[in-house]
């Protein structure tokens, strides 16, 4: 083929200019640290990294949706293991009580520890979380005292924590369940103050029933608190495999996006020669012609 | 003895002439569109000769100039030009799609991260229901994904009004070289008459005709008379000295082509490439953009009217708009009244939290909102990418077929200074032919009888 003066010329700025394309798309990937710039430097890695972004997304707001179940479960545990230890204290009292060798003196001062128990017990069942009450659904308090009468003045509403892409899980205790608002017999304040009455008056068959009432009220706090460690349990699951799953989905991720750094150096380095042997054929290219040579 | 005198002066205008080709092609080494041209000598027409003497038959009488040839291969041409059309469409559709692929953002932080964002923002606001924060969380990042779709939008609009523009500009310089062809078909033609080669007029109106196949995917078809009939889709635009000039319209504001009977024009070439991106790319983008905007609306309201605000009331709108390019949280919204409780309790976040999965719910044809718009970006990142390669692919044909070409008709300057030595050895040796037959003759004329 005849070499011509304008396809020497145009081969040569052709044959320069890809080189110092290549040169300059790896420098692009090495200064930014990403294999992926734009959609069409890898499209369907792209459309990849997009999703795993998405689920990288999704699994933080679970996990932290997790966090807060587990803090709320926490605080509902405490409350609950709370009012078993006072129930135990009360069986205690009960126990003593029956034996019937009390003076008056005894009588008033264990009927009052009794109402003050009580009054613990009612402020655990109102015990409040980030604002609202733990046993009493979306309410804002669980119990009540309107007029002498206990009441239960929460909601049935079930506080919901999706803690996995599709685990939901109800994260609050039902306080009309826990505290007897729901059984045959009296709630757990109103027996409390039965309780107390009768320590006063002395009458050990009275006591006795008052003693299996209330063991069957710590048998739905134990029941609560036996659920509250199942829900713990399946929670910090949740949050041990939302753990791993983020973790796995950010190096997926960055396998797709990320440039893999001794590669690009070589690739660089590779390009950057391929630039000056260009460079070095177009300085052979403009060569002198013939022309030099005459006269 | 004195025919010698009149074939050494038909040598010397012969070098001359020749010489001024090569200096000719030597001043054009480096002009792309030139020809190299070639001084083409044949032996004079000899004297018959005395029939019946010995040895005095057909004699020469020197040298003639017949032509200076332009050095073109018609086909080349051909081929040329019709991968001249293809690259001009590549490399428009290359430009135009590189461009779309950036509507939905960088894409690090574009619209996909901005709804994202927007679950979260559902999900933080399930966790506290009643924060203030929590739900101008959600307002905020509502808008932040509505402006990133408006941005989509306008970002394909913009294309198109630039397309616009462009094809405007293409017609008008498409128009301005028929008129080119046409009048140098004229002046070709007169010269021709006037039997003088017009090598550098044909030069011209070739590079005319090669930027009218870059822009419209012109073929041509040249005449007995050597005049070119230039065609775009099978209709002629010029005819000889006529031309039939193209417009460009707007029909339903994408960009048209029509000829001078009004219909509309099958152009190729970078027209060709600019108006398929905008009349069918950029359309099927926008109905793929709206439709993950409709299906978000759609999704996210139907859920927001269901539910209950701050004060237990039902849920109004969230999100108001068409499609992509008006879509908007509601202007009457406020923090109070996002959505948040399934119950009407406040401290209810149940809403929230089934709004929030609505992230995994087909709302987008047959796949989730994130999904359709995941691949609404792998589908411009792969449109630009193939583009890219198509156009590179034409360029690196395109650059064989020119050298190829340009094997034939472009200047070697070695060549050229060779013909340089061989004309100035002939003007020479000429010139001596010249000077020994001025000799002879001074010897005849004045040397003797004298003395």
């Amino acid at each position: 083929m005849r070499v011509t003066s304008s396809t020497q010329f145009q081969t040569t700025y052709q044959g320069l200019n890809d080189a110092l394309g290549r040169v300059q798309d790896l420098q692009n990937q090495m200064s930014s640290g990403r294999r992926i710039n734009r959609y069409s430097d890898a499209p369907a890695d792209a459309v990849n990294a997009l999703r795993l972004r998405a689920q990288q997304d999704d699994w933080n707001s679970w996990s932290k949706a997790a966090t807060d179940a587990q803090s709320r479960l926490d605080v509902t545990d405490t409350s609950l293991q709370s009012a078993s230890s006072i129930m135990a204290q009360i069986k205690q009292l009960t126990v003593g009580a029956a034996n019937g060798a009390l003076d008056d003196a005894s009588k008033k001062a264990l009927s009052a520890q009794v109402l003050q128990l009580r009054d613990q017990l009612a402020d655990l069942a109102n015990t409040h979380h980030l604002g609202s009450a733990i046993f009493g659904g979306f309410a804002d308090n669980a119990v009540a005292n309107v007029g002498g009468t206990w009441s239960y003045v929460g909601d049935n509403g079930q506080v919901k924590r999706q803690v996995g892409s599709d685990v939901v899980v109800t994260v609050n205790m039902d306080g009309k369940q826990v505290f007897g608002f729901n059984g045959p017999g009296p709630n757990v304040f109103k027996s409390l103050e039965t309780l107390s009455a009768d320590i006063l008056s002395g009458d050990i068959n009275a006591l006795q029933a008052d003693g299996v009432a209330l063991d069957a009220h710590a048998n739905n706090i134990a029941v609560a608190l036996g659920s509250v460690g199942a829900l713990v349990n399946r929670v910090d699951q949740s949050v041990d495999q939302g753990q791993s799953i983020i973790g796995r989905l950010g190096s997926q991720r960055s396998e797709l996006e990320n440039v893999d750094l001794s590669e690009v150096v070589l690739k660089l380095a590779q390009a950057q020669s391929g630039y000056q042997a260009a460079l070095g054929a177009a300085a052979k290219a403009s060569m002198p012609s013939l022309a030099d040579f005459l006269r | 003895m004195f025919p010698s005198l009149s074939i050494g002066a038909s040598a010397l205008l012969a070098a001359q002439r020749g010489l001024e080709t090569t200096s000719h092609n030597v001043a054009n080494a480096t002009n792309t569109a030139y020809t190299r041209q070639r001084t083409e000598i044949v032996a004079s027409q000899p004297t018959p000769g005395t029939p019946g003497m010995r040895g005095d038959g057909m004699r020469g009488t020197g040298v003639t100039v017949v032509a200076i040839n332009r050095m073109r291969n018609q086909l080349a041409d051909v081929s040329w030009r019709s991968e001249a059309a293809s690259a001009g469409s590549a490399a428009a559709r290359s430009t135009t799609l590189d461009r779309a692929q950036e509507i939905l953002g960088p894409f690090t932080a574009g619209a996909p991260d901005a709804l994202s964002k927007f679950w979260s923002s559902w999900d933080q606001l399930a966790l506290t229901p009643t924060s203030p924060a929590a739900r101008a969380g959600v307002i905020n990042a509502g808008q932040q994904l509505a402006t990133s779709l408006n941005d989509a939008s306008r970002g394909l609009d913009e294309i198109t009004a630039d397309v616009n523009l462009k094809v405007n500009g293409d017609v008008s310089e498409v128009n301005n070289l028929i008129g080119l062809v046409a009048k140098l078909n004229g002046a070709i033609l007169d010269a021709t008459t006037a039997a003088s080669a017009p090598n550098d007029l044909m030069d011209s109106r070739d590079a005319a005709l090669d930027k009218l196949s870059t822009l419209v995917g012109a073929t041509s078809r040249t005449n007995d008379n050597g005049m070119v009939d230039v065609y775009v889709g099978g209709t002629a635009i010029v005819r000889g000295t006529t031309t039939e000039t193209l417009s460009a319209a707007q029909v339903g504001g994408l960009p048209t082509v029509k000829y001078a009977d009004g219909r509309t024009a099958a152009v190729g070439g970078e027209l060709g490439g600019y108006i398929s991106v905008s009349n069918q790319t950029i359309p099927s983008l926008r109905a793929d953009l709206d439709g993950i905007a409709q299906g978000l609306r759609d999704l996210i309201n139907d859920a927001h009217t269901s539910h209950y605000d701050l004060n237990g009331v039902g849920g109004e709108a969230f999100f108001t708009g068409n499609g992509a390019a008006d879509l908007a949280v509601s202007s009457t919204m406020t923090a109070d009244k996002v959505a948040a409780s399934a119950s009407g309790s406040p401290n209810d976040g149940n809403g929230a939290l089934s709004t929030a999965g609505l992230r995994s719910t087909i709302g987008v044809g047959s796949s989730t909102v994130g999904d359709a718009l995941a691949a609404l970006a792998g589908r411009l990142g792969a449109e630009a990418a193939s583009a890219a390669q198509q156009s590179t692919a034409s360029q690196t044909s395109m650059t064989g077929l020119t050298s190829s070409r340009a094997a034939l008709d472009g200047v070697n300057i070695d060549e050229e200074m060779v013909d340089l030595l061989k004309y100035q050895h002939m003007y020479e040796s000429a010139a001596r032919v010249i000077s020994i037959s001025d000799d002879m003759l001074d010897t005849l004329i004045n040397r003797m009888g004298v003395g």
